[in-house]
Formats: structure tokens, sequence, C-alpha cells
């Protein structure tokens, strides 16, 4: 009945591979995938998929990219000797590591995936190092200081193996981590690691020039923080999977009072955050969108203008858009999702994290862009 | 009067460096000539800086030993070094051995650096010497020998030779490839073509001066044509491709001049991007990446900077704030490029859109200006087939477009058969520039479709048709109800198509999320429940086409299990058109409808 074949569904595939990282590309994917599938032939549907796996990952759709990996383990596990395992065990830690972000998910429901990938990491052979590393992100996802510290150091003692993050993504988590823990001076180390050796990977140093604005700017280290912003944020903007890095760089021109390119960056990515369902990245931007609002609000502006893609919820026609009500909408919005995360992980670290963030109101110091080699 | 030998040692573990030289940090044993070549031409502009009218001259002979490659010999008539000279460039040796750094870079002073380039050699030669004589009056002529062991000998020579410096190597029994002629003149071809001096291949009797036409944008022309038919010439040679057009490009930063070759395809855009890079003029490499804008991958070019820093390895510039700031003025020279053949030569730039839209795509929508100047010829995928904007905008006041390609693909034939002109923006860039049209051109309606919407525009049925139909919809309703599916009877074209199903992305997700729980165990059961939670309640249609005679034909219908049976096919071959998979429910729907079928058929038979 189907007039497809293999090399429609793999030219679709090249066509795919050969575009940027974000939604389109994610699109084509998933169109191949469904092309696939029409072929009842489960090999390419395999290998199609952990192709859209990957641009899932890298395009900014993690509760996709788990759909299709849910599917491939199945078929992996109803006839293991058909596909490479090594393949999916790599993929399996990008699922786990984003589990935490959703708040539906229970702790129990997380810890069992965990548990299993924990189990198929063993009998492939591997060390603990990757389990590890995803306990102590999941621990600091829900916000727990002490259990992350603790994991930490229980990872800091395994050896790296085949299916260990590189150590560009190591490095560059521990700029996150150091932050979290409020030790700016170690993130700021940790930074210098990754940017002045030759350490890449393919979201390696994108995020880091991003996850060294918050500690360079409260080490009082200004232009050094700019240049980060400088250099980092062309590398992110056009790729949805980099929301946090795009909330971290909002977060710091408000803070360096850069308010017009701010509203400029809450232009470009708020569709990002109300787009995608990944909450925790959703509340992160939401923080840095409220410091905005709330600082236009402090300095007395009522409305802000706007042009926004006509799906994102927060869109008015003509552009102009009420302060007071966005700032009411988006911070109920946001309690609702800190609220989700607190009773999922039984502590109050979200509604405690909003209000931390909303006193940075106070630390605004004004930094000026360069405006020669600034982005346009 | 000829002075004993006295033998001295580096004081450095020579073949250590020697090591880390020539398997760690250059790209191989080949760089020694560039080295060479380095230190001839620092050698000749630090005479001409004492006499800025000496004319610099290099000459390099390859000579062969009982037809076998021996000994290379490379002369300057530069400055030229004096006994103490010697011996500062061996301590330099000595002291930039710990960093490696300035090793490489050729950061060191003159000096220095004649003896890291000198280094190098040691990679294919047993044994360097090197007989100079310094243009500082009463300046003996002094020889240095060098052994790769570490040894090394000086000693002052009777016969007095004009000012420069000879360097002799002998190949080593693995290198001597590296020292026939052939092999000599293709690696000062490669390396030196646009030195400023001119570099002289001795072969017997034969001379041949090899970078002869000197820097191709820094040459007089006529007139600009002459010069850009020059250039293409140039590019051509270079790289092998027939350039649609060339750039000239310039940095104040960096001192950075050379030339953007429109490629003459559509480059892959996430393949790398690299170029021919000069830095002084000397071959840096033939493959460097991060000298233009990321949008700027439909040109390759060749280019030479006088105030870059290279890396460690010399094989690409080091990336700090002044390669940033040249990678900006260096964009700035193709946009304005851009913005002049907007301008002055729409039919160029249009030749060059059709192959390099993508790359424009990707500039336009970071660039406001060049926005609004290109938008128009833009090309996209249209249920009408591929036009530019401005082809679309004659022949619709409203822009439609869908987002992704599986919902372009869902409704552009029944667009196309309405007559519906729709974009289909589920490629790189395209959602992108068409969300940012209201902003730029104000006065323009943007509409961005999802695949409902299209079949609400379809032509509604009158009052005896409704009446008619009335029975069919009804029971469709009823049977497409567990599988979360409305359904909608409508005329249009094409006739032969009894039915179509639309859905938007998150119906399509909650079916992929459905298809997979079929299959998976327990444990994802839970999480894929998770997943579809937060998912909208998606929307999908079977919309029937009543002026199809199939659907005719089942209005008229008196038995509602064959009717339900019929809409059940008509939805599950719906989807198969659709290139939609089946979830387990459908399949057996499939199954039974199949059977169901042929027992109705049997039926007719039997009776």
């Amino acid at each position: 009945m189907s007039e497809v074949d293999n090399d429609e569904v793999w030219d679709l595939v090249e066509e795919a591979m050969d575009m940027p990282d974000g939604p389109a590309k994610v699109g084509v994917m998933e169109q191949a995938v469904r092309l696939a599938d029409a072929l009842n032939d489960v090999e390419t549907s395999y290998q199609v998929r952990l192709n859209l796996l990957e641009a899932c990952t890298f395009g900014g759709y993690p509760e996709k990219a788990l759909v299709a990996f849910a599917w491939c383990q199945t078929q992996f596990d109803k006839d293991p000797e058909r596909f490479e395992e090594h393949d999916l065990l790599w993929r399996q830690k990008w699922i786990i590591d984003k589990l935490a972000n959703f708040p539906q998910f229970s702790k129990q429901q997380i810890y069992e995936m965990l548990d299993d990938m924990a189990r198929r990491y063993e009998a492939w052979g591997a060390g603990k190092r990757s389990e590890l590393k995803l306990r102590y992100s999941i621990a600091y996802a829900m916000g727990d200081k002490s259990e992350t510290r603790r994991l930490m150091g229980e990872w800091e003692k395994t050896y790296r193996d085949d299916l260990t993050d590189c150590e560009a993504c190591e490095v560059d988590d521990l700029v996150e981590m150091n932050t979290f823990f409020g030790d700016y001076e170690g993130a700021v180390k940790a930074g210098d690691v990754v940017l002045k050796t030759p350490l890449r990977c393919m979201h390696v140093p994108h995020t880091t020039h991003a996850r060294l604005l918050k500690p360079l700017f409260f080490l009082g280290r200004y232009q050094e923080a700019m240049q980060n912003h400088r250099k980092g944020y062309p590398m992110i903007r056009d790729n949805p999977a980099f929301l946090c890095g795009a909330s971290q760089t909002l977060e710091f021109l408000v803070l360096t009072d850069n308010l017009g390119k701010a509203t400029k960056v809450l232009e470009a990515h708020l569709s990002w955050a109300t787009d995608t369902k990944e909450l925790w990245m959703r509340f992160r931007f939401y923080l840095s969108a409220l410091l905005l609002l709330n600082t236009l609000l402090d300095r007395g502006k009522e409305t802000i203008s706007l042009t926004l893609n006509q799906t994102c919820p927060y869109a008015e026609p003509g552009g102009k858009i009420d302060l007071k009500v966005m700032r009411d909408r988006m911070m109920k919005e946001a309690e609702a999702i800190g609220a989700s995360f607190d009773k999922r992980n039984e502590n109050t670290y979200f509604k405690d994290w909003m209000k931390e963030h909303d006193s940075y109101r106070n630390r605004i110091i004004h930094v000026p862009l360069k405006s020669t080699v600034e982005a346009r | 009067m000829v002075q004993k030998a006295v033998k001295h040692n580096f004081q450095v573990h020579l073949s250590g460096i020697i090591d880390l030289l020539s398997n760690h940090l250059y790209s191989g044993p080949q760089v020694f000539v560039r080295e060479l070549l380095q230190n001839a031409v620092d050698a000749i502009s630090a005479r001409r800086n004492e006499d800025p009218d000496h004319e610099g001259e290099i000459s390099i002979e390859a000579i062969e030993v009982d037809g076998r490659p021996h000994t290379l010999v490379v002369i300057d008539n530069g400055i030229g070094l004096q006994e103490e000279e010697i011996h500062r460039f061996l301590a330099t040796i000595g002291q930039t051995s710990k960093r490696r750094d300035e090793l490489l870079t050729r950061t060191a002073d003159f000096i220095g650096q004649f003896g890291v380039g000198l280094l190098s050699c040691f990679v294919v030669s047993q044994e360097i010497v090197v007989i100079t004589k310094s243009i500082k009056p009463d300046s003996p002529t002094v020889e240095w020998r060098g052994h790769s062991d570490g040894t090394y000998s000086i000693k002052i020579l009777d016969k007095d030779i004009a000012p420069g410096t000879q360097v002799y190597l002998t190949a080593k029994a693995d290198s001597a490839e590296f020292f026939t002629p052939a092999r000599i003149r293709e690696l000062c071809e490669h390396f030196g073509s646009l030195l400023p001096y001119p570099i002289k291949i001795v072969n017997g009797t034969r001379k041949n001066i090899i970078n002869e036409s000197g820097v191709p944008w820094e040459r007089a022309f006529l007139n600009q044509k002459d010069k850009i038919a020059f250039l293409k010439k140039y590019g051509e040679e270079t790289f092998n491709i027939s350039a649609l057009d060339c750039i000239e490009l310039r940095s104040q930063v960096g001192k950075i001049e050379g030339v953007a070759y429109v490629l003459p395809y559509a480059p892959s855009l996430t393949g790398k991007r690299t170029h021919k890079v000069y830095l002084k003029h000397m071959l840096l490499s033939e493959h460097a990446e991060g000298l233009l804008p990321d949008w700027a991958f439909f040109v390759k070019c060749v280019l030479n900077a006088n105030d870059l820093r290279p890396t460690a390895s010399r094989e690409s510039f080091y990336e700090d704030e002044a390669l940033e700031e040249a990678r900006e003025e260096l964009g700035n020279c193709l946009r304005r490029y851009l913005v002049d053949l907007a301008e002055n030569d729409l039919p160029r730039l249009e030749k060059l859109i059709s192959l390099h839209y993508l790359a424009i795509k990707a500039i336009a929508i970071q660039d406001d200006e060049l926005y609004k100047l290109f938008i128009d010829l833009l090309p996209f995928q249209t249920s009408l087939g591929f036009m530019t904007l401005s082809e679309y905008k004659q022949r619709s006041g409203v822009i439609q477009y869908v987002r992704d390609v599986d919902q372009f693909r869902q409704v552009s034939r029944i667009a196309a058969a309405q007559g519906i002109c729709l974009i289909n923006a589920g490629y790189a860039y395209d959602s992108k520039l068409l969300e940012r049209l209201p902003a730029i051109f104000p006065d323009l309606e943007v509409e961005l479709i999802e695949p409902s919407m299209l079949v609400q525009q379809l032509e509604d049925l009158d009052f005896d048709e409704r009446e008619r139909s009335f029975d069919l919809i009804r029971t469709a309703d009823v049977v497409l109800q567990p599988f979360k599916c409305a359904a909608e009877v409508k005329k249009f074209k094409p006739s032969d198509l009894p039915a179509l199903y639309s859905a938007n992305d998150d119906a399509l997700f909650k079916r992929t999320i459905e298809q997979t729980k079929d299959q998976a165990n327990s444990m994802w059961s839970g999480i894929l429940d998770g997943v579809a939670e937060d998912i909208g309640r998606g929307y999908s249609q079977l919309c029937f086409n009543l002026d199809n005679s199939l659907i005719k034909k089942m209005c008229g219908i008196k038995d509602r299990k064959l009717l339900q049976q019929t809409i059940e096919m008509l939805y599950v071959q719906s989807l198969l058109l659709g290139h939609h998979p089946l979830h387990a429910k459908e399949q057996e729907l499939l199954n039974n409808g199949m059977i169901g079928l042929i027992e109705y058929c049997l039926r007719f038979q039997t009776e």
C-alpha cells in the first residue's frame, strides 16, 4: 500500500543530518522515522530512530528523545544480537540525565530507570562513573546540595571508561556544579580548564561561556564576563537545546543593566521556553524573564514590545504587552511549576530559588556591552 | 688562518625536542622547508631594515649523489650571523625548549627564531652545516656544524663569501624522499609562492623562480575587470574550482588581505569551512577554520594576515579578540558585496541565491538590513512548487505556511488541488524567516497554518448534501472516537481522494507514544504515560470528500455494520496514505476489516 522505499528514508536522514540542530532537523528526522516505520523494517526503524534520538537530544526535545529511546531499547531487548549495544547504552545516559527535569516523573520512576541503566552498564563491563555522574546530576536537578556533594565525592574516585562522558563535558559540568554550591572561584577555574585548552565537544564550549557569566559577574570580573557573553551567545542563540544558556544570558544582561539587549534576548527565546516540555528549563528561563520584567516595573515602565511567534501564549497582536499582566501571569505559572517540582522532590528548593533569584534585582551594576563586536 | 674546531654541546636533550616537533606539533616533516624559507626571509628583511635598497634573493638546490637524494643547499643574501650570534641562537634553543609555545610560534627575536627554525631540520637531517657571514664590517665567515645527537662545532673559515647564510642539510636515510629536486620544488611552491623575495630553484644549470607572480591581490592592474579576471584564474588554480565570483577581503585588525571565492556548488550546511591562509606571506594552512562568520559558508577564501597570532602548531590562528574582530571585518566585506549586488546587479545576485540560498537565509536571520534586501529573492518550497517570496506575494495576499515537513506532506496535495499556495517551513531557517516577516514588514499578513485550519477552508456542504451524509458522519464519529479522531464531511479536489487524515504535532507525538507503548515493557509504560500527560490534547481529523464517488455511495449504505467497517477501512487507508505507522489497535482494524470485507463479498457469492 505504501510507495516508500528505503532510499527515500535515508535521503531524508541525510537531509536532516545536514541541517543545524533544532526543531527543523527534528521535524525531518521524525518524518524519516514515520516513513521507516511504514516500511515495516525494524532494522531501518531502529537506525533512523537512533538518529532522531540524537537530533532531539541536541536540538532541545528530550521528551521526544525519550520516546524514541524507549522504542529502541524495547527492540534491543527483544533481539540483542541484532543491534550494536554500545550505541544504545551511550544514548541511555542522555535520557536518564533529563528525567528529573520533568516533574511528572516520580522519584521512584527516575531511580528505577537509573538502576536499570546501571545494571546494563555493569553487565557491559563499564565502571560506575557514568552512573554516579547521573546520580549527582539528578540530585542537583532536585536541588539537594549535600547529596550532590556527597555523590560528586564518590564520582571523583572513579575512572573514565568507554561509556563515560568526554572530559570536556565533565569539566564543563563542574562549572555549573561549583556555581550551584556558590563556589564561584571554583567555577571559573573549571571554566578556564575548558576554555584555555583544546577540550571540545558537541556542546562545549558553547554552554561553558554562558555558565561562566554568573560566577564571573558575582566575582566582580565584569569585563571577562562580557567577553564570555560576546563569544558564547552567537554559539547558542539558534538552538533551543541551549535554553539554559539563553536563560543565563538573559539574567546576565539584566544584572549588567543592558535592558534593551535583554529584551531582545527575551523576545528571541521566550517561545523556546513556552514550547519546551522540559519544565525545569521553562522554569529556569522564567526566573530570568521575571528578573527583567520586575526590573522594568521597578523603573516605572508599563509596557514592553515583543514580536513573538504567534503560537507563543504571551504573544499580543500589535506586540505591545502590559508588563504587570505579563509578570503576574508568568509568576503564577512559574510558581505552579516550582510547586510541582517541590512536591515531587519533597523539599522547597524551587520556592527558595525563586525568592533568591528575585533578590538579584538589588545586584544590578551597569557594564556596557562593547558595541563594535556586538552580535547583531 | 684556520682556527681549530671547538666542540660544544647544546645542553639540551635535542632528540627529545626533535621528537616533540616531528611527532606532536608539526603536521609532518615537510615543514622543515617552511622553516628554512622563513629563516631566509627573516634574514633578508633584517638586512633591508638597514639597507632598504638591498634586493633579497633565496636560492635552493637539491643535490643528488649517485642518483640518490643527498644534500639540500639553501642560500640567502640576508643579514648573516656573527659567531657571537650563533652562540645566542643556540642558547635560545635551550631556553625555548622549555616553552614549547615560543618554540613554535616564532615569537622569539630574529636570532632566536633562526635557531628554532634550524631545529626542525633535524627531523629530516643527520647533519646541518651553516656557513654565514654577517654584513657587519670585518665579520669573518663562520661555519657551524651541528649533529642530531646534540653536539656541534664552530670554526672561523679562511675563505670569504658574500654576506648572507648558506645552509647545507644532509638527508637522513629515511627522509630521502623529501630531498628530491621535484619534492623540494613542490614544497617551496606550496609554502613560499607568496613570499616577497624571489626564490630560485637551482637544478644543475637550470634556474627557476617559483614566486615570480607575487601576491595576486597586491598586484597593480589596469582596471577592475582585469583584476577580477586574474583573481578568478588564481582561484581556479588554488582551489580547482571555477568560482561564481570573487570578493576582495580586507581587515585592519590582523592586517589581512585576500580574496573570497563564491563556490560554484552548494556546500554542506554542517561541513567544515576551511580556507587557505598565509601568515606574513608564508603558507600557514590550507585548511584553516574560523576565519569567517558562521554564515559565510558560500565562499572559500585565500588570505594573508600580517598581524594575527598563529597557534602552536602554526596551522591555524589563535582564537583571540583580534581574530574575533577580524572575522567581523571580513564578514562585513562579504556583506557589502551582497548589498552591492542587491543594489546594482540583481541577475548576479539571483544566480548566487539559486545556489547559496541557505547561506543567505542564515545571514538574513541575523541581520535586519540584509533580511529586507534578500527576503523577496529567497526561494521556498510551496504546495505549488518552488518559488521566491516575491512570486508568492504576487499570487496570494496572505502568506500561509506550515511549520514542519510532516504537516506539509499531509496537506500539500489538497492545498495544491484547491489552488492554495502553502509554504513548507520545515527546512532549516524557513520558520524563523517567516516568523520575522511581520516585524519587518508590518503590512504583510503572515499566517501559521495547522492542517486542521486548512481543512476548515475546504468547501462546506449545502443543506441537502448535509442531510444525505448525516448518517455517515454520525457513524464515523462513533467509530473513530476510540482513536481520538474527529470526523467531518467536506467537498474538495482531487475527487479521487475519498478522505484526508490530518493531525497536528501534539497528536502525532501522541500517536508515536501510543505506538511505542504497544511494545514497551511496564517500566516504560509509566514513563511514557508521564510524557503523554503533559502534551496538549492534540488534534486529529478524518475529513470525507463528498465529491468522491465512493463517499457518495457510502452515504446510501443502510447496513450499519457494513458502513462501520467501511469507515474503519477508510481511516486505516488514510493513515497509510499519509505514511503514518499503525499502532496495535489500528493494525487490528485493518486485519478484521479485511476479513470482514472478504466475508461480505463471499456472502454475495454464495447467495
